[in-house]
């Protein structure tokens, strides 16, 4: 295979890995509320740090909700579920079916929106390692507010990491909402989830 | 179980249509496989087919959903028996699936779960003939 | 917390248990520690107090043993995930309605009892390394009551903002129709006053034969008061114009010097009859010339005066004074020696129709003055004031801006003087008006007009007619006309060759801008308006007759004969 193809191959495999996550999310998240939950990844990217830098820059010109939750195992890194401030408000509330006059997210919304980046980050990553097999443990996820600066400055870990980039749209009672995924890793850590990525792929390649 | 056993892989996904082919390869050495990544090309691959034992289709995919070409592919082809794979079964979905007569598979697809569907399948498709 | 105690080998370790027990214990959450076959290891008070379950009963068995089916699933698959993979799981009290069948012993209401938990489920390790499930339980029903409180109120208080909005918009719907019933109605008492004032200026100027003198004070009584009462319909329309924004300002520079001593000298008639003494008190430097428009200006400062000579005492005096209280402004002030108005009453000076306690008193008015005369200082960036001392007196002031830093003497100062009207040469006047009281004082004025030949038309067909007939030399048509209307009527007088060039004068009760504005660019010569103004009809005319003359076929003719 060329390196091209390799490519195209992680990023068809990765797409399904994620795909099969966040439809085991969607699944948790209708059970809770009761209610219809369409939850598919319509794009994926994988990128450099400078690459997501720039598109991060273009991306969240308004502040932005950040669950973010550390996981570790085979690699460690870190997943984070991105909504536009005013979206993940509108997610809350259509999640909770309790249409609210306040402006600003309380308390118990907050914890709300962290319970649901809770459930579909850590499907993603159960997914991640039913596939692999191998296991990868996750902490409790915390919540960020963040201004559009802030958030590129919080998420340098180090100068070189990888970023797995993903886009969800999520579709609750005729309500369409848009939120994205970021995997950070780092260069021991891309390198042995592309191992494990790749040995997957290769286990099924051997029929015609 | 006999050479003339054919069956249709429909998912965008090349991984998961090379697991599909992996595991039937082993549970059911002999069939003849055909793959689409997408509802219209499963149609073009039907035109020309006078029967088909099973087809594997995947839910979500860009375009036509699974289950809709579930339905066109159970009004040409009655008897082939179809499962369709997702990770998202809820519960309206998995009513929907009910209603038309087939059946389900969590994924990501494993051996079991696969050799459990032509389990059921293989008595059901032999009545019907 | 027995069972942890006993597995503390050494002195120290079993020191630091001991203490780490009773913070377990003295925790204000729930926390329950799982061994990796999901029994029950540990076991806090809170979680006795609230579960009903003593540590006792809970050690050893499962949670699905204690509670059967009142756990949420979730909390069972967390669990289980928490255990086979080392997950940590979240569970929020707004997405999980009782995790765990918990309630308050110290609440004893229905609704108060039942806990709303948050829940988190975090893998721990043993010292051999065995998986452990740590559950924690915090009681956040505070905080949901809270928001659900905080929830009612902000709903109510966006109801309240909703009504509101809907009675301002009623309120602001109720004003718009209140400025436009009296643009209509003081529109549609303007033609009667025509007659009214226009009559009566005939017969009081004996142009209709000599007058007794009773008769001469009575039919000045009715000319007066139908001035009076076209002043206040005027002032009504400006005020409803302003209110809708449409009123419009010809700024020109003034000297106020000369501005006073007019505007004194008009109310003149009005001093006499109250026997007060109207005083001019002059500036002690020459004033700038101030920026506004001449009509509204002298609107204002005859509203003020006509104020301080009406609420005045018998006697009385008033006294007009003028000054720059700062650089760049001019202020006129109008001081009397009337009763003040009280201080309370101080604050409804400028409402509309508010007379202040006037209302039943001889003084007639409609309550409007002042509110028009702030409204047009305001339009033109000036404003009006007042100062009243109860018993003393009240001074008025309206306060302008100054033309700018070079005032040049104004020429259109000296305009104001009425013009002589010259004598007008010989002339044929065809007036087109369907009003027959209308037609009749026209008539009746031309009869004092040596040389004037008067022809009218009900209709306009029949002045169309009578036009290429008789060939007048000026057309005087009234815009609202039966049939076809005065515009059409203008237009096709402009259509034909034998009339094209009579100069053509629309009369119309409408004293609207923009009704203005298109007569003259649909080729009206000039817009009188009703009440025609006698001095003011005889000033056009006595303009159109020296451009064009009688003669106006001659220039044409010329160039032909060379």
């Amino acid at each position: 295979m060329t390196e091209r193809d390799i490519r195209s191959e992680m990023k068809d495999a990765l797409t399904e890995i994620f795909n099969v996550g966040i439809g085991r999310a969607a699944c948790v998240l209708s059970e809770l509320i009761g209610d219809e939950i369409l939850l598919t990844v319509p794009q994926l990217g994988m990128m450099k740090r400078s690459e997501f830098i720039e598109l991060a820059g273009q991306m969240w010109k308004m502040p932005a909700c950040i669950v973010r939750q550390s996981f570790n195992g085979p690699f460690c890194g870190d997943a984070l579920l991105i909504f536009p401030a005013r979206d993940s408000l509108e997610l809350v509330r259509v999640l909770l079916a309790e249409p609210s006059p306040i402006e600003t997210m309380t308390e118990l919304e907050r914890e709300a929106l962290l319970e649901v980046g809770n459930i579909i980050l850590n499907a993603c990553i159960s997914c991640i390692a039913d596939m692999i097999g191998h296991e990868i443990t996750n902490a409790l996820p915390v919540y960020i507010d963040s201004a559009p600066g802030v958030l590129i400055e919080s998420l340098v870990l180090a100068p070189d990491w990888y970023v797995i980039f993903l886009h969800i749209d999520f579709t609750v009672q005729r309500t369409n909402l848009t939120g994205n995924i970021v995997f950070i890793l780092d260069v021991p850590a891309i390198d042995a989830f592309g191992t494990a990525v790749m040995s997957l792929i290769e286990q099924f390649n051997g029929e015609p | 179980m006999t050479a003339e056993e054919t069956m249709l892989i429909v998912d965008d996904a090349r991984l998961a249509r090379k697991m599909v082919r992996s595991f039937v390869a082993t549970t059911r050495p002999g069939m003849t496989i055909f793959e689409a990544a997408d509802g219209k090309e499963a149609i073009k691959i039907l035109e020309d087919m006078p029967s088909l034992s099973f087809a594997t289709i995947d839910y979500n995919m860009p375009g036509m959903n699974g289950l809709d070409l579930a339905m066109i592919i159970k009004e040409r082809l009655p008897s082939t028996r179809i499962v369709l794979l997702t990770a998202n079964v809820q519960a309206p979905l998995r009513r929907r699936a009910a209603d038309i007569g087939i059946d389900f598979i969590d994924k990501p697809v494993t051996e079991v779960k696969l050799s459990a569907f032509f389990n059921r399948a293989a008595p059901r498709a032999a009545d019907q003939r | 917390m027995k069972h942890g105690a006993a597995a503390c080998p050494s002195p120290k370790i079993q020191y630091l248990c001991h203490l780490l027990e009773q913070v377990i214990d003295l925790a204000d959450s729930g926390v329950i520690i799982l061994g990796t076959g999901r029994e029950v290891v540990s076991w806090n008070a809170w979680m006795s107090r609230h579960s009903g379950v003593s540590e006792e009963d809970a050690i050893g068995r499962t949670l699905e043993q204690l509670f059967a089916d009142k756990l949420a699933p979730r909390l069972l698959t967390a669990i289980s995930d928490c255990l086979a993979h080392k997950r940590s799981h979240l569970l929020s009290s707004s997405l999980n309605r009782q995790p765990l069948p918990l309630r308050n012993p110290s609440d004893q209401t229905s609704e108060g009892a039942v806990i709303q938990q948050a829940v988190t489920v975090k893998p721990i390790l043993t010292i051999h390394g065995e998986r452990h499930c740590l559950i924690q339980v915090a009681d956040v029903s505070q905080a949901a009551r809270r928001e659900r409180f905080l929830r009612a109120q902000t709903n109510e208080l966006s109801r309240l903002v909703d009504e509101l909005e809907t009675a301002k918009d009623a309120a602001n719907r109720a004003n718009v129709a209140k400025s436009e019933f009296l643009t209509e109605m003081s529109h549609e008492l303007r033609s009667p006053l025509n007659a009214i004032i226009g009559f009566s200026n005939l017969i009081e100027r004996g142009q209709t034969g000599p007058l007794s003198n009773e008769q001469h004070e009575f039919v000045t009584y009715i000319r007066k008061s139908g001035d009076h009462l076209l002043r206040m319909i005027t002032d009504i329309l400006d005020l409803s114009r302003i209110e809708a924004k449409k009123v419009t300002l010809d700024f020109v520079n003034i000297d106020i010097d000369y501005f006073i001593s007019e505007s004194i000298m008009s109310v003149k008639g009005l001093s006499h009859a109250r026997d007060i003494v109207v005083s001019y008190a002059p500036p002690e430097c020459t004033l700038p010339t101030v920026r506004a428009d001449r009509t509204r200006l002298g609107q204002i400062l005859l509203n003020l005066l006509a104020n301080a000579i009406k609420y005045n005492r018998f006697g009385g005096g008033v006294i007009v004074s003028s000054g720059m209280p700062m650089l760049n402004r001019v202020r006129i002030s109008v001081s009397d020696t009337g009763p003040g108005i009280p201080l309370e009453r101080q604050h409804e000076l400028f409402q509309s129709f508010n007379r202040l306690g006037a209302e039943f008193g001889e003084i007639e008015g409609a309550g409007i003055g002042l509110a028009l005369s702030r409204n047009l200082a305001n339009l033109m960036g000036g404003t009006v004031g007042f100062e009243s001392r109860p018993g003393e007196g009240s001074t008025f002031w309206v306060e302008m801006p100054t033309s700018g830093p070079a005032p040049a003497p104004n020429p259109i100062d000296k305009d104001d003087v009425a013009p002589e009207i010259p004598p007008l040469p010989p002339f044929t006047l065809l007036y087109i008006e369907d009003n027959p009281v209308d037609r009749r004082l026209i008539e009746a004025l031309f009869q004092t007009v040596p040389g004037a030949r008067l022809i009218s038309a009900r209709t306009g067909e029949d002045g169309l007619r009578l036009a290429r007939q008789q060939q007048p030399d000026v057309i005087l048509l009234d815009i609202h006309l039966p049939g076809i209307s005065g515009f059409k009527t203008l237009k096709q007088l402009r259509a034909q060759a034998e009339t094209v060039e009579i100069p053509v004068l629309a009369v119309s009760a409408s004293a609207h801008s923009t009704d203005i504005a298109n007569g003259i660019s649909a080729g009206f010569h000039s817009w009188l308006t009703k009440p025609i103004d006698l001095t003011d009809l005889m000033a056009v005319l006595s303009s159109i007759l020296a451009d064009t003359g009688p003669f106006k076929g001659i220039p044409k003719d010329i160039p032909e004969e060379i």
